[in-house]
Formats: structure tokens, C-alpha cells, sequence
């Protein structure tokens, strides 16, 4: 009995001791930090990191914003000196974009009197009525998959998760993500998680825009017995809730039939560029 | 001397993340964003050692997952298997001292760069139910990456053999 007992023990310390030896190895504890970190992963989905993230938020964005918008002027220093053999060339396109815009907005004017008209008559929410909050992009995507920016209003101003993020002149880029006190997440459209129901301005082809990781924008889920046709205008159609209709996405850039033939599907190129974000505005 | 060179390391820690997440991305605006702080991450085990820095590399992880909206704990994992790697990589092939070390320093820093981005383009969006990056796209600009990590490792590696000298206390001169 005495000899088995005996045996027990010195198992029990040569396992004490082994354990205690791996314990003490950095291997364990690389194991002990990844099941942790495992761990803190699951616990994300129930927002128990929210009061860190607002602590952490708050302590860091007015460094971000000065360094934001820091590098931004000295980029745009930078690409000035750089580039002032272009600027005459692209001086004179544009006065004569200017002229050829001129004579369209003449066009347009009347056209929007008549679509003024029209609205009133329909009870359309007007697009003038907006009610918008200015915000400075302080922070992007670390990883460089342009999925989102962080801009420096939060849930002071009165921003709320889902409100649609526009740059003037009601140019869409995004909607708002998380929210801190002073600053939120802005997920862009660029981010393959975003979706916006959208509609081909001229020929009403309805569809869903999506991105591309930062690498541009989808107009897809297209019926292929609609017309689609390159620098065609896509705005948001309003359906599905997420953005008012009709805020401005961007042009059509290529045309393709989607993978299973039953769509077409086109590539949308945005007149931003969500790299150079400085102010936008957040719809309320 | 403990609390200086702590009080030094959350300063370089927040201007690093700082410098990560709102200076970087402006100047590299497609996909290769350079990782200053996963190098900042390698330059501190190389000058003190996995067990000196562990502290750290979880704080650094924790921190850069706040501040870039990333589910808090996959930074942790991937900046722990980082350092542990450059700890068994430094311990055999002295990363960053001389001719030789300096190759395998960069080395060592083309195999963390696919890594990084195999963790971050290509497995996280699988596991979180996305798409992956296109294979094409994800050889995009590596080079590049690559060059510019170098460069901050050596960057990391110089400051804090810089701050070594500062906060080393100095022997008093004996006459005689």
C-alpha cells in the first residue's frame, strides 16, 4: 500500500514538475496569450470593449486629427511642387470643362424648376433639407484596404450608426460606423461590407453598389434586360433604408455580365478620392 | 530607471500608432501601408528580449486594435506570434548586428510582411465571413512594403540604442 502511494506521489511531482517547466518556457505563454486572445475575440460582439474603445478614442484623436491633417498639407505641398508642369495643361481643360459646365447648368436649372415642381406636387423629401454636421477626417484603415475613416464627431454632435456621410456637393462615401463620444468610424463604400441600393440616373436600372476593398465600387444584381452604358451617373435609389434617394455614387467605368450570367454587373468609379477625405458631412 | 524607460516606451508606442493610423495612410493611399508598429514590435525584442517585452507587444496589440476598430484580440495574436518569432529568429541569427545580421534582419522582415498580410487580407476576412483579397492584388506594392518596413526596423533599432545611452546612468570618474 505504503509503495503505491509512494509511487503516486513521485508521479504527481514529476508531472508538477514537467508542467512547471513548460510553464516557465516563452512558448507557454504564447499559448496562454493567443487562447486569451481567442477569448477577447468572442467577447467583441458584446460590446465589452466599448468604454475602452471611447477611453482610447478620447485620449488619441486630437493627436490624430493635428497629425492628419499635418501630413495632409504636407502632401499636398509635396504633389504641388511636383506636379506645376501639369497644372498649366490642366488649367486650360478646365476652363474648357468650365464653359462646357456652364452651358449644362443653365440646362439643369430649368430642368431642376420643373423637378422642384414635380417634388412639391409628390411630397419627395426634398434634398435641400438636410440637415448635416461637418467633421474632420482624422484617421484611416491602417491596413490600407481603404475600408473606412475616422472622423472627429461623435456622440456629442449627435451622430448615430447607419447615417449616411456625404462630401459637398451630396456626393456619397459612406455611413457611419461605431461611434465614440467625440469621434466615429466611417465605413466607406469602398468596404466590401458596405451596400447601397442604387439606380442608373438615365436609364433607371435598378441595382446594389458594393465595394471592392478600397479598390473601387460594384453596381451589380443588375437585370440583364436593362440598359447600362459607360459614364452612366449612379446614385442611391433608396431602397432598402440605408441613404435617402437620389445622393450621387458615382460613373460607370466598365460593363461585364456577372459571374452566373443571370446580371450584369458594372464597375463605378467615384468623382472622390477617399485617400484626400479632409471635411465631410454626416446626414442626420 | 524602470519608470523613465517605461514612460519612454508609451510614448514611442502612441506616437507609433498615431503615426500608423492617421500619418501613413495619407501618404500611402493604396494597398501597401508600411507597419510601423509591428516593426517597433521586432525592434524591441531584438534589443530586449521576449520576456522583457511581452508586456508591451500585448499593449501594443490591445491598443492598435482600439484605436483601428479591429476586433480587440487579433492584433494581440498576431503582434505575440511576431514577437516570438523574431525572438527565435534574433537568438540564432543576431538580427540587426552586423553584415550578416542586417541580411537576416531582412529576412526576417520579408517573411513578417507576407505574414502580415496573409493574417490581415487574406485569413481574417475568411474567418469573419468576407471575401479575400485577389492573389494578384495581394503581391501588389510588396516590394515596396517591404523597403519601407526595413527602413523602420533599422529606424526602431537606432532609437532605442539612442535612448540606451540616454538613460543609462554613468559611472562617476575616479581619479587614479
Amino acid at each position: 500500500m505504503r509503495s503505491i502511494s509512494g509511487r503516486h506521489k513521485i508521479r504527481v511531482i514529476c508531472i508538477t514538475n514537467v508542467l512547471s517547466k513548460f510553464l516557465s518556457t516563452n512558448l507557454s505563454k504564447v499559448v496562454v496569450i493567443l487562447a486569451v486572445g481567442g477569448l477577447l475575440i468572442f467577447l467583441n460582439p458584446k460590446g465589452v470593449f466599448n468604454p475602452l474603445r471611447q477611453l482610447a478614442g478620447g485620449f488619441f484623436s486630437p493627436f490624430q486629427k493635428v497629425a492628419y491633417l499635418i501630413s495632409l498639407k504636407a502632401k499636398e505641398t509635396g504633389e504641388f511642387f511636383s506636379s506645376i508642369g501639369q497644372i498649366k495643361k490642366e488649367n486650360e481643360e478646365l476652363i474648357k470643362e468650365n464653359q462646357r459646365l456652364l452651358a449644362e447648368n443653365a440646362m439643369l436649372n430649368d430642368a431642376k424648376r420643373r423637378s422642384d415642381l414635380l417634388e412639391k406636387e409628390l411630397n419627395l423629401l426634398s434634398k435641400e433639407n438636410f440637415a448635416t454636421e461637418a467633421a474632420y477626417v482624422i484617421g484611416e484603415d491602417p491596413q490600407g484596404t481603404g475600408n473606412w475613416i475616422k472622423i472627429d464627431k461623435g456622440n456629442n454632435e449627435g451622430i448615430k450608426e447607419g447615417m449616411p456621410v456625404v462630401v459637398a456637393p451630396r456626393i456619397l462615401v459612406g455611413k457611419v460606423g461605431q461611434v465614440q463620444r467625440s469621434s466615429a468610424q466611417v465605413v466607406l463604400l469602398t468596404n466590401p461590407e458596405s451596400v447601397a441600393g442604387a439606380v442608373a440616373a438615365k436609364s433607371g436600372a435598378q441595382g446594389v453598389v458594393q465595394g471592392k476593398y478600397g479598390l473601387g465600387m460594384l453596381f451589380h444584381m443588375v437585370s440583364q434586360t436593362d440598359t447600362l452604358q459607360t459614364g452612366d451617373e449612379i446614385v442611391t435609389s433608396g431602397v432598402g433604408g440605408n441613404f435617402p434617394r437620389g445622393l450621387f455614387i458615382g460613373n460607370i467605368s466598365d460593363i461585364q455580365p456577372s459571374a452566373d450570367r443571370l446580371f450584369q454587373e458594372a464597375g463605378v468609379a467615384s468623382p472622390v478620392q477617399f485617400s484626400k477625405l479632409e471635411v465631410v458631412f454626416v446626414i442626420k | 530607471m524602470k519608470m523613465k524607460e517605461g514612460i519612454f516606451y508609451f510614448l514611442v508606442l502612441a506616437a507609433a500608432l498615431v503615426v500608423q493610423t492617421s500619418i501613413l495612410p495619407v501618404f500611402f493611399s493604396s494597398l501597401p501601408i508600411p507597419q510601423l508598429v509591428l516593426m517597433l514590435i521586432i525592434a524591441w525584442i531584438i534589443k530586449s528580449g521576449f520576456r522583457r517585452s511581452l508586456f508591451w507587444v500585448v499593449a501594443a496589440g490591445f491598443l492598435f486594435d482600439l484605436i483601428s476598430y479591429g476586433s480587440v484580440g487579433q492584433a494581440i495574436i498576431f503582434f505575440v506570434l511576431a514577437a516570438y518569432a523574431a525572438d527565435f529568429f534574433s537568438r540564432r541569427f543576431l538580427v540587426g548586428e552586423g553584415k550578416w545580421g542586417v541580411a537576416a534582419a531582412v529576412i526576417f522582415v520579408i517573411a513578417v510582411t507576407i505574414a502580415h498580410r496573409l493574417f490581415w487580407l487574406f485569413l481574417l476576412p475568411i474567418i469573419n465571413g468576407g471575401e479575400p483579397l485577389a492573389i494578384p492584388l495581394f503581391f501588389s506594392g510588396l516590394a515596396g512594403e517591404i523597403a519601407c518596413n526595413s527602413l523602420f526596423l533599422f529606424l526602431c533599432l537606432f532609437i532605442f540604442r539612442k535612448n540606451e545611452k540616454l538613460l543609462s546612468i554613468r559611472e562617476p570618474l575616479t581619479a587614479g
